[in-house]
């Protein structure tokens, strides 16, 4: 008889056929109590800035004592670094993980923004690098034909997002039909009006 | 892509850990998350390394409950990551009492399965 306070004795493991492609996952199916789930999600959200570290690390195949070299720390003090918790990271730590392995790294803190938000956000700052574009389109004529194709681009992108969501919609929208067709080559030259035969098929966009 | 695949035993530490020390499990539970994370961006299983992971011989890999916490027990979840098959055998936990037989637990585990890989590496 084993003390009830001390793991139980231990056979020889065999395999089972479970198999799970996250820890997560892993504890939703087996049988393990709520209150580990609780202590474990508040501990993945306190790591959360340090296993991004060291996974851009590992992303960019760097040993911890290469990763050391290029921040000017030893091997061991990245270990400490990437296995501690959040709190014991500086701003600076994430600042030299960013300069060292040429990445851009943004860090945001308190209530996420919902889907709206985050759409409205994102076209502020569209608008605002789009119209940045058009100063630079002011250098010559050549840089202003990259920033019309660049803009070109962009607009077929934008339908092609509106496209897609449209025909996820349970019913559609009603009195909106949106449609991106990208047009072939072979499909083009099939239509011999629409094209000059010498023209390669452009990607045409039908709204 | 990596997958976790639990050994029974593993299964039956699992349930006990998590009625009688459920800190313990939790943090070795969150490292064992952030050793798959490395270990799913990494090219190679053997170049993962962190402050938490310990080598136990023969291609058995543990990790510790480092950053769950103060005053937590001892505690180690033994696991060997197969590169062919892309599968991390999570085979036991154990607290630092049971270290030794827990360790030749896994690599009799390791020996009878995989008596010819070259390990995680």
């Amino acid at each position: 008889m084993h003390n009830n306070d001390q793991p139980p004795t231990k056979a020889t493991p065999a395999i089972s056929g479970r198999r799970y492609s996250t820890v997560t996952e892993m504890l939703a199916n087996e049988a393990v109590p709520n209150e580990v789930r609780t202590k474990l999600k508040s501990l993945s959200e306190d790591t959360r800035i340090a296993r991004a570290l060291a996974r851009l690390r590992v992303k960019h195949g760097l040993t911890q004592s290469e990763m050391g070299e290029k921040i000017g720390l030893s091997q061991s003090a990245v270990s400490k670094l990437e296995a501690g918790r959040d709190e014991e990271l500086t701003l600076s730590d994430v600042r030299k993980y960013a300069n060292a392995l040429e990445e851009r790294i943004g860090v945001s803190f308190g209530k996420p923004m919902n889907a709206v938000e985050a759409i409205r956000s994102h076209a502020m700052g569209m608008r605002h690098y789009m119209l940045e574009l058009t100063k630079i389109a002011a250098v010559d004529a050549e840089m202003e034909r990259h920033v019309q194709a660049f803009f070109g681009e962009a607009f077929f992108n934008i339908l092609e997002i509106l496209s897609t969501c449209h025909e996820k919609m349970p019913n559609g929208v009603e009195g909106c039909e949106i449609r991106v067709e990208v047009i072939s080559e072979q499909r083009a030259l099939d239509r011999p009006n629409s094209l000059d035969s010498n023209t390669k098929a452009p990607e045409v966009v039908t709204v | 892509m990596w997958q976790l695949q639990p050994t029974d035993q593993y299964l039956k530490d699992l349930e006990w850990y998590g009625k009688k020390r459920p800190n313990e499990l939790a943090a070795v539970l969150n490292n064992l998350g952030r050793y798959f994370l490395l270990l799913k961006s990494a090219k190679n299983a053997g170049c993962v390394q962190a402050g938490y992971i310990h080598t136990e011989g023969k291609g058995v890999l543990a990790v510790d409950e480092r950053a769950g916490g103060p005053s937590l027990e001892a505690t180690r979840l033994y696991f060997f990551s197969h590169q062919a098959s892309c599968t991390v055998h999570l085979i036991t936990i154990g607290n630092k009492d049971a270290q030794q037989s827990d360790v030749k637990l896994c690599h009799d585990f390791v020996l009878k399965n995989f008596p010819i890989a070259p390990s995680h590496a």
